[in-house]
This record gives structure tokens, sequence and C-alpha cells, in this order.
């Protein structure tokens, strides 16, 4: 276990031994004082098994032969960097007090298989127990995270064990192992388990709030970081031998076979992807971005074909090996370029950049010591439980305070500009019917004065004519009739001195000229009328009540019809009522209610409109409120 | 008979000619002069003041209402008669606020022009028969519903209250979406100056509606 290794170290080291061991010659026995024990490695003489292929009875022969040499190494693990082969090592132990001590033998990692045998005093081996990773917790003698083999020993006896590592599904036989009471390892675990525990539930806080973020912001970045915490989480189960634990045993049989490097390389795609739409490199950094792009190719090429591989062919072989081999290498050179990619920022000043390159320098770091670790074994720094979840729920606090920043601020900026269109939009409508409305009056009253003047002077001429009277009467009735029709047409259009005159008497001359004139009853009512509305807003007013009122005189083949205006404290209320035959088929279209609508919604007023068989209803409200500030 | 002495303003040239010619025929009219709007008017009341002016409304520079009002400032005794095309209730009623002596359509027949002036000029007022307005004009005999300003609808509409109908029935009873009765209810109470329903009710029952 690679991430926790140096925590165990600290914990073995710490507690009770002084510390003596660098400095100790080779101990042939490692002899048991207590509940703790002290670097084991040191304990440890191996045989390297360079073609794989050596039976029991040699190594044990080997051993008689005195061929095994010492490990003598500072470093917690075994072995660092690729090898082919497969070890032998053995251990021999005393129990150095008076009591009978139950000791737990634990490997920490999960891509390694590990044999182990009991040599007699006759050197005679007896198998004693085989760890293999594809053991679900039901499945090993002891249900723990690590793989452990369980034995007691009496006070003074002493034990030597003869135990085989090779390797499953990894190129390093790189472990850690550790000897020590269960009492202890049980204590130890306590506190790992809560801090790990801590730990997870703060990245699946972050996968679940990013995946609602992308569920409801539809952005694609959120879905990234989404996947990538996810990959991340996987990772670290892996690494940590969580996934043992906390995944069900069917879906753990399947998750075991995946290398965790599989995992971090999954993570670092997303993480290019991440960097890529956080910093707009596609805009920003033009370049780069074909790198990346390039990179992020070549990694997905990989990691895809090591997934598939893992399960196809889960027979180690050398294709597999080899898309380890370059999966290490390329994650190595993407650490490095999303470093120096986020390190230009400051040549750049580019301040998105700066803050993603403030956010994962710890976490790029601890990637890199990480790979770094499998090559030489040792790393010079470590937060617990693991530099590189630390370093990752940094990175994910910092880039989500970020994200719910940029959010507030989206936001903000999108109210506005809606709420800055909205009134460009209202200005517009605006300014299209007041050209309309200058338009009627200049069209009406030339109407008028023209064309009125003139017919009137023509009547004046035609009554000093010589023409015979019979005839004069018959020409003056079409004379009449134009004058009638020029004076209506100018009136619908624009009724003359609109300006000056108040709406309400306005509106009862109008009716009252409708009702000499048209077969359908008038009756209007206007109750309590306020001068509130600017002549403007009246005018559009007056314009609703034209349309309402054709429409009555057009289509509803009404008998009578009610036109009132009521100005309540806050709101006007025109109400119109006619008993004709309903508008069902016109409901919502015709060009004479979208007039009404949209004149209706200028002044923000709502409409309601009741229309049956026996009648139509329609009731607008216009609040003063919104009306006045012009 | 006496001479009426007579000053018009118009900018229409061709309805000019027209009004000159009808008049020179009248012998107990004098047409002093034309103005083409109210300005040139008031500069030739400085030297002329006639009995009568024929005034149109829609002028350039200074309007007939505008200038109505110079005249009756500083010519009171000056009688004024509106000529327009308009035929609208307002712009009498407006002329007669402002102090016309009478109100003449431009369309009006030669025999009709020539009464209206001599009508005025002996201190008539003379404007054309007022349309009686909505109020009188509706089928309300009852002039309770007239005092209330209240409609049919809503007359019947109280009686349903009376009966103790709920909103639903009422609706129901007249084919009306609930919204709209509650706004008529709404408008009743407005008229009626009530706040409560129990308000209303009672109005209802000491008016024996």
């Amino acid at each position: 276990m690679r991430v926790s290794k140096h925590y165990i170290l600290i914990v073995l080291a710490g507690i009770l031994l002084p510390l003596c061991i660098r400095g100790q010659t080779l101990l042939d026995t490692f002899k048991i004082k207590g509940a703790n024990d002290e670097q084991l490695l040191n304990y440890y003489k191996f045989w390297e098994d360079k073609n794989d292929n050596a039976s029991l009875k040699d190594v044990v022969n080997l051993f008689k032969q005195n061929q095994f040499t010492s490990v003598h190494s500072e470093n917690p693990a075994f072995n660092s960097a690729y090898t082919k082969s497969s070890f032998w090592f053995v251990l021999n132990i005393k129990n150095d007090t008076t009591t009978s001590l139950n000791l737990m033998w634990s490997f920490y990692n999960n891509d390694i298989g590990f044999v182990i045998y009991e040599l007699d005093s006759t050197l005679q081996p007896t198998f004693r127990d085989s760890l293999q990773v594809e053991n679900t917790l039901e499945n090993r003698n002891i249900p723990f995270r690590a793989m452990s083999y369980q034995f007691d020993l009496q006070p003074n006896q002493g034990k030597l064990f003869l135990a085989k590592v090779y390797k499953k599904n990894t190129d390093f036989i790189y472990f850690i192992s550790d000897l020590s009471t269960s009492e202890d390892i049980l204590l130890w675990e306590n506190q790992f388990a809560f801090l790990s525990g801590k730990y997870v539930g703060i990245l699946l806080v972050v996968i679940v709030f990013n995946l609602f973020l992308f569920l409801i912001l539809k952005s694609r970045i959120y879905l990234w970081h989404t996947l990538y915490s996810l990959f991340i989480l996987c990772f670290i189960f892996s690494e940590d031998l969580l996934d043992v634990v906390y995944l069900p045993s069917w879906i753990y049989t399947y998750f075991n076979k995946i290398t965790k490097m599989n995992f971090l390389g999954f993570a670092m795609i997303f993480l290019v992807i991440v960097s890529q739409v956080f910093t707009e490199s596609k805009i920003k950094h033009p370049r780069l971005d074909i790198v990346l792009r390039f990179y992020k190719f070549i990694m997905i090429a990989i990691n895809v074909s090591l997934f598939f591989g893992s399960f196809l062919l889960y027979t180690d072989n050398i294709f597999l090996s080899l898309l380890r081999k370059s999966n290490d290498l390329i994650l190595f050179i993407g650490v490095l370029l999303v470093l120096f990619y986020s390190i230009s920022s400051l040549v750049k000043k580019d301040y998105r950049l700066l803050i993603y390159f403030i956010s994962s320098i710890l976490l790029l770091t601890s990637i890199l010591l990480y790979l770094i670790t499998d090559f030489f074994g040792y790393r010079p720094y470590y937060l617990s439980p693991g530099n590189i979840i630390v370093a990752f729920i940094i990175q994910t606090i910092f880039l989500s305070l970020y994200f719910i920043l940029k959010f507030n601020r989206e936001q903000k900026d999108n109210y506005v500009s809606l709420k800055k269109a909205n009134a460009e939009n209202e200005k517009l409508s605006g300014s299209i019917l007041k050209l309309q409305e200058i338009e009627r009056k200049r069209f009406a009253q030339d109407l008028h004065d023209e064309l009125g003047s003139s017919l009137a002077a023509l009547k004046l001429r035609l009554q000093k004519s010589s023409l015979p009277k019979n005839e004069l009467t018959e020409v003056l009735k079409i004379v009449d009739k134009a004058s009638d029709d020029t004076r209506n047409i100018s009136h619908n259009l624009m009724p003359p001195e609109f300006e000056q005159t108040n709406l309400e008497s306005l509106l009862i001359a109008y009716y009252n000229r409708l009702n000499t004139e048209s077969d359908v009853r008038f009756h209007f009512h206007c109750m309590g009328y306020k001068n509130i509305f600017g002549k403007e807003k009246e005018l559009i007013i007056y314009r609703i009540l034209m349309e309402l009122t054709n429409n009555i005189l057009k289509h509803a083949n009404a008998g009578e019809a009610t036109i009132q205006l009521i100005y309540f404290e806050k709101y006007l209320e025109m109400m119109c009522e006619d008993n004709g035959i309903g508008m069902v088929d016109k409901k919502t279209d015709g060009i004479g209610l979208n007039n009404i609508n949209s004149r209706v919604s200028y002044i923000k007023g709502e409409i309601k409109i009741d229309t049956t068989q026996s009648g139509t209803t329609i009731i607008i409200k216009i609040p003063y409120n919104k009306n006045t500030n012009e | 008979m006496n001479n009426i002495s007579l000053l018009i303003a118009d900018d229409h040239m061709l309805f000019l000619d027209g009004i000159r010619r009808i008049l020179c025929d009248e012998d107990n009219i004098t047409l002093m002069g034309e103005a083409l709007n109210g300005k040139g008017l008031l500069d030739m009341l400085h030297k002329n003041k006639p009995e009568v002016i024929l005034l149109d409304i829609n002028m350039p520079v200074m309007n007939g209402f505008d200038t109505i009002k110079f005249i009756k400032m500083s010519y009171p005794e000056i009688k004024i008669i509106i000529l327009s095309t308009y035929n609208d209730e307002h712009l009498i009623e407006k002329a007669k606020g402002l102090g016309a002596n009478g109100y003449l359509l431009k369309t009006a027949s030669k025999e009709e022009l020539i009464e209206t002036v001599n009508l005025v000029a002996k201190g008539h007022s003379c404007f054309p028969y007022r349309q009686p307005n909505a109020k009188q004009l509706s089928n309300m005999d009852n002039r309770f519903w007239v005092q209330y300003s209240l409609t049919k609808r809503e007359g019947e509409i109280l009686e349903k209250i009376k009966a103790g109908q709920t909103n639903q029935q009422i609706a129901n009873s007249l084919f009306l979406s609930i919204y709209t009765v509650e706004t008529h209810r709404k408008n009743i109470m407005q008229k009626l100056q009530l706040k409560t329903t129990a308000a209303l009710m009672k109005f209802i029952f000491e008016n024996n509606i």
C-alpha cells in the first residue's frame, strides 16, 4: 500500500522501539518484543527467481546452500523499478516476550500475489496460505483490506517462513509488509478507516455535486469534473485497498482486474480535459491545446486498450505489460505537460490558468512523486491518508469554489443582459407603436384637412352652380357621403384633438356615435376616471378598446355590448361584454387579438378572455404603478 | 336688417373661395377679410373689428382654439363661429367651453351657413343637436341602475346573489367563468362603494333589488 506506507512506517518505527534499525547490522532473527514491530524489510533474506520457474524444492535447497541474500534497505519497499523476476524470501521470527502473541503478517499491494510456507527445524516446507487479490473479503482467512496471514507465537517460540512473491497485475515487485499483533493492527485500522471514510465521503459529495451542476447547468465542464473525481475515487479505492471493503463482492471481482494505474490514467485524461475547458485553451493557448489534444488521444488509446485488455486477457502477458509501461511513461509525461502548461500561466499572465495552477500544483507533484516512487521506492513527503487524495481534495475545493463564484457571476451577467434585452425590446416595440401613431395622426389630419376641406369647398361651389335642382340634390348627397366617409376614416385613424381631450369624453362620444351608426347597441360606463396614464398610454388603451369594439362589430354577431372602464385604487379594469356567438375558433389567432395582446403586454396589463356561444367577456387589468414612471 | 361684418380664417384656399362666392350673394353680410391662420386673423383685428368671425380649427401657425382664447380675451364682444370638418361631441363641447358662439360643419348647406351667421350675429348660440349620452340612451329605465351605473349583467348577478347563489352557481347559470363572475362582483362593490359581502347583502335588501 503505497500511499499509506509512510504512515505505517511512522507508526511502526515511532511508538515503541528506538530508532536503531538503520545503524544495526543485519539481524537473522526478528525478535518480537512487544505489541509493535520495526522495519521488517531488514529481516528478509531473498533469492531472485529470474525466470520465475524455480520449484519449491529447488528453492529450499538454495536456502540450505545459503544462496539467499539480505535485503538491507532503507526503503520500506522490497523492490523498486520494473522487473521480470519473482522473489523468494525467508523470515525468521521469535517471540521475545513472556506472553503468547497472535500475529498478523500483512502485505499492502493488491497487484502482487504471495504464497507462504513454514519451514520446520529440518527445513521441511509446509504450505500455510496463498494470498491473492481476487479473493473477496469473505474468501479470505482474515477479513482485512490488506492480504494477511495470521498465526500464533508462544513465549520464546521461533518460526521460519519462506514466502514467494510474484507479479499478478503489475510490472513492479513493490510492496509494503508489516508484522504486528492483531490488537495493534486493529488500533491502527480504526484510525485509518475513520480518515479514509471521511475523505471518500468528501469525494462522493464532490461527485454528486458536480453531477447535479452538470444536470442543472448543462455545462460540460461539470461532467468532466464528475468523471475525473470518479476515477480518482476508483484509484484511491484500489490504491488504499478500500475496494475489497467498500464494494460489493460481485463488483469487486471485476474491479480488482483493473490495475490502479489504469484508473489513474483515466483520471489524467479527464484532468487534462478539465484543465483545457477551464482555461479555455482552445482559444487562449491554441498551440498548447494541440499538444494537449494529441496527448489526450494517446492516453485514451492506451487506457481504453488496457481497460478492455485487463478483462479479455486476464492472464498477464507482454501486451498488457507493454501497455502498462507505456501508461506509466505517458502519465509521467502528462503530469510534466500539465505542470508546464500551468506554469506558463505565470509568463502569459492568464489568471484563469493561474488559478488552475494554484489549485493543481499539489496534486500534480503528488502524482509525479507517486510515479517516481515506483522506480525509487522513496517519497520525500507524505500527507495522511495519502498525498494524492489530499491534494485532489484541495484542488476540488478550490475549483468548486471557483465554479460557484463563476456561476454566480454568470447568473448575474445573464440577468443583467436579459433585463437589458427586455428593456431594449420594450423600447423598440414602444417606438414602433409611437411611429405608427405619428403616421396615423398625420394621415388622419391630411385626410381631414385637405380632402375634407376640398369636399366642403366642392359642396359650396355646387350650391352656387346652375345645375337643375334634382340633379343638384343627388350630387350633393354624393358629396355628403364622401365627406362622411372621409371623416370616419380619419376619425378611426386618430380622433381629433386626442391629446387635448380626456379619454372618458372621447369614449363617450365614440360610443354615442357608434350607436347611431351600427346595429350593435353599445353601453359605455366609465367609473372614477383618473388622468393617471400619460396621453401615450391612453392612446394605447384607446386602441385596445377600438380593436375590441371592431371585433364585436365584425365577428361577434352581437346585439348588445357593454364596455366598462373602472378605475380601481391600483389598476384600471376594462371589461368588454357582448352577447354574440363567442370566439371559440378564433381564440388564439386573429390579427385583432394579436394587436390587443401586444398592446396589453406593452402596458404590462393582463388579459382574460371568457368566451362561450352565448357571448364573450374580455377583462383587461392595467396596473398604475408600472405605467406612471415615464 | 343690419349689415353683418365678417372675417374668416381658414388655411384652405378652395374653401375660402367657396365661402366668398356664397356670401357675395348675401346683401346683409359683408366679408371684410380673409386670413390663412389665427395669427393673420389677429393682425387683421387691429384694424377692423367684425361682428362675427368664422374660424377653422386646424390651421398652421395658430389654430382655431388658441385663436378663440386670444380674441375672447381682447375683444369679448366679437362673436365666433367655429367652422370644422369634425363632427365630434368633445370638440363641440370644447368650442363652447372656450366661448365660441356657434359651431358649424364645413359640409353644412349654404342655407345653414347663412342662418347660423345671422343667428349668432343676433346674439344666439348656435350649436348642432347634441346627441344624448350613453347613460340616457341605456335601456335601463330603472333609475336605480343609472344612479350607480350598474349594467344589465351586474343587475342579473345582484339578483342571483340575493337568491343566495355562490359565484360558481352564478357562473354556471350565466355561462361565465368564475373569474368573470368574481370580477363582476368586484366591480359592483366598487360601484356601490362597498367593502364586504355583508355590506352588499345589506345594500341589496335595503334597496329591495
